[in-house]
């Protein structure tokens, strides 16, 4: 008889050894499933002694709690829904525009195409660092694939990601996304995890195509919500990402971004307000490889109580990538003594005629301000939320797609109404 | 209405405010004047409960209340109104938005029902109107980017939808052109009734040309240091804050 599992580490690992996700792959995804499994067993979970971990010490978390996720969501409108329960996307909807191919990542792999492969097999898993993807490998088989075919328009595709009472310590899924040429999507997410959710996206863009992509979280107490988001641009395509953590557990999202084609455009906005024990944390890694490329991140954060908060951005303009322009900026309000952040906007410019800017803010309300409001009436509890909520208000009225922003401002709203 | 005795007041320990004595009855509009750094934006901060401004000694009543016992909120909410010497830029506050809380706040205190937002704009539009103001500023962020002329006159179109009981201008007329003057002229006389009370601090005569005042008081050092009718203003124009300190007190009664 084995000991039983103490850490959530060793309960990953016996879930792994329990459901070999091998079964029914080719050869090389096992392959690559085998190796990361391996890592995993060898790493461990994120720990604070790996850099980009510090202060997001996944090893010394208490264990993901075990809620379960409310049932409503994100109204998709005129889009198309997909569910995932645990992870695992549920029933996929049929009659999708012609042009627009949505699978479930088994169903690919049974195929294996080629460029499947190649973005598997991309991301590099052998530093600690990148411990998660490992994990993810290890367990793959899960998730989803969507091809969008030249010059098609696939309109809005909502992920709606919760968890149930049978969700495992741990649940890993992988959304791979291609637009050909001139292809457009809007892709929202609203997760509401109530567990451990670890997700990896992998996002190309062909010439001149766009994606737009919205992001909600909004976990359960104490639940989990690790996404890693890489993307590679080729020319002239656009990519606008804009999240919104209002959630009472922990975040941690990795956006990586290759501006491989000359022209191509990403702009990277976010609202973070953790309170109570929550936790966010951004990693940004833009590479501007080509000429002519625009990346901007507009990050803002409010913390209250305990709240805990890390943006790390960095940019870096290659040599070569003459003509690029680079603005970061990242602010942030501190409304208790106990809330913490750290923030280390980095850009690196080792090109020619780079138009860039950055700069970071931690700071409290504007005493001026809320006094001006309170001077007319407003009293100081809604004073404060009506500051606090412009400070936010700026990134999620930039969002592009319509009704993410209407959604996303009302759950801000809502959110600062509980939380003044 | 408003009965000011022996103010003391102090900024970061500084005493500004040095036994302040003024009364100001309904229905009546007081001119307050006095030389750069005297204490009359510290009064207007004192009168609607600003933080950091601490009363060491001496009463403010209002109504018979002691305004000093409450929030500046709840001031706002009993008809104390100040148009801000510097008007802040709240970026993110849509300027309607904003002034539909605090009028609905107001209305919430006094048991009136709330304005939905086809009242409120209604509203909103003839007091542009008559102020001769055009809607643009309504679909700003409060005074953000807003020119210094235009921000004074944000304040005193506040000022005309709240509708205060007592209104303090801080220096309203301050860098205004000659229709920007008018507009705040307009707002100030439009208001002007026998159950309302307004105080004018200005460095010039000309805002006085339109809005005749009752009482005219010269501030300096913290105090009161003379007072007088309509023609104080004038001779101060004149003759500048000098004379005052040359034993000029006695010699207000003439210049009134
Ligand atoms: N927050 C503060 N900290 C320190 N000193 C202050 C503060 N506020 C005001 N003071 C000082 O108090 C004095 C009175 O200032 P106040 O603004 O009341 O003058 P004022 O009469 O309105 O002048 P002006 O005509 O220039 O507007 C000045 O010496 C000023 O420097
Ligand atoms: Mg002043």
């Amino acid at each position: 008889m084995n000991a039983p599992a103490t850490t959530l580490a060793q309960r990953i690992g016996e879930q792994l050894a329990r459901e070999p996700a091998e079964n029914g792959l080719p050869r090389w995804a096992r392959e690559l499933a085998a190796r990361d499994r391996a890592r995993f067993l060898d790493h461990g979970l994120p720990h604070r002694r790996l850099e980009a971990w510090k202060y997001t010490p996944l090893d010394a978390r208490p264990a993901p709690g075990e809620a379960q996720s409310p049932v409503d969501g994100f109204d998709a409108g005129e889009g198309v829904l997909v569910r995932l329960v645990n992870g695992a996307p549920q029933e996929l909807p049929a009659g999708l525009p012609e042009g627009v191919r949505l699978r479930t990542i088994a169903d690919e792999l049974a195929e294996a195409p080629e460029d499947l492969r190649a973005a598997l097999e991309s991301i590099d898993t052998e530093s600690p660092a990148d411990v998660m993807t490992a994990l993810n490998n290890a367990d793959l088989g899960g998730g989803l694939v969507l091809r969008v075919a030249r010059d098609v328009d696939a309109g809005q595709l909502v992920l709606c990601w919760r968890d149930t009472a049978q969700a495992p310590a741990l649940a890993n899924a992988r959304v791979l996304v291609w637009l050909e040429e001139g292809a457009r999507l809007d892709l929202v997410e609203d997760f509401a995890p109530g567990r451990a959710l670890n997700v990896v996206q992998q996002f190309h863009l062909a010439p001149g195509s766009r994606l737009r992509h919205a992001r909600l979280q909004a976990g359960l107490d104490a639940s989990w919500l690790v996404t890693r988001t890489e993307v590679s641009q080729a020319g002239h395509s656009v990519f606008e990402q804009a999240s919104l953590d209002i959630g009472d557990g922990l975040a941690r999202h990795d956006l990586g971004v290759r501006l491989a084609g000359s022209g191509a455009a990403c702009t990277a906005l976010g609202a973070y307000l953790p309170g109570g024990e929550a936790h966010v944390d951004h990693h940004l890694d833009v590479r501007h490889e080509a000429t002519d490329c625009h990346s901007t991140q507009t990050f803002r954060g409010v913390l209250q109580d305990r709240g805990r908060a890390v943006f790390n951005g960095r940019v870096h303009v290659l040599p070569g990538a003459d003509g690029s322009e680079a603005h970061q900026s990242n602010k942030n309000l501190l409304l208790s003594h106990d809330a913490e952040v750290d923030t280390k906007p980095e850009l690196v410019i080792e090109a020619d005629e780079v138009v860039a800017s950055h700069g970071a803010t931690v700071g409290a309300l504007d005493d001026k301000a809320v006094f001006y409001l309170r001077s007319r009436g407003i009293g100081e509890p809604e004073a404060r939320r009506m500051l606090t909520g412009a400070f936010c208000r700026e990134v999620i009225e930039a969002i592009g797609i319509d009704a993410a922003r209407d959604a996303f401002l009302a759950r801000l709203e809502s959110h600062l109404e509980v939380r003044p | 209405m408003l009965k000011i005795s022996n103010l003391h007041a102090t900024v970061d320990g500084k005493e500004i405010l040095r036994g302040l004595d003024l009364e100001v009855g309904a229905g009546e509009v007081h001119a307050i004047m006095g030389p750069n750094g005297s204490g009359k934006s510290t009064l207007g901060n004192v009168i609607t409960g600003r933080e950091g401004y601490e009363v060491t000694e001496g009463s403010v009543t209002y109504q018979g209340k002691d305004l000093l016992e409450l929030s500046p909120e709840e001031r706002a909410c009993e008809g104390v109104f100040l148009a801000f010497q510097y008007p802040v830029e709240i970026p993110g506050v849509n300027n309607t938005y904003f002034l539909r809380a605090a009028l609905n706040a107001q209305r919430k205190h006094r048991g009136e029902e709330e304005l939905d937002s086809v009242a409120f704009l209604k509203l909103v539009r003839e007091k542009l109107e008559v102020l001769h103001i055009g809607d643009e500023l309504l679909h700003r962020a409060v005074n953000e980017g807003f020119s210094g002329g235009e921000k004074k006159r944000n304040e005193i179109f506040q000022m005309a939808v709240l509708e205060p009981r007592l209104a303090i201008l801080d220096e309203t007329d301050s860098g205004l052109d000659i229709d920007a003057l008018r507009t705040v002229a307009e707002g100030v006389n439009r208001l002007r009734s026998p159950d309302r009370a307004m105080v004018l601090v200005t460095h010039y005569q000309r805002l006085l040309d339109h809005i005749e005042p009752d009482r005219v008081h010269v501030l300096a050092n913290g105090r009161i240091v003379a007072s007088g009718g309509p023609g104080l203003a004038r001779r101060l124009e004149e003759e500048g804050y000098a004379w005052l300190d040359e034993g000029g007190i006695a010699e207000v009664a003439e210049a009134s």
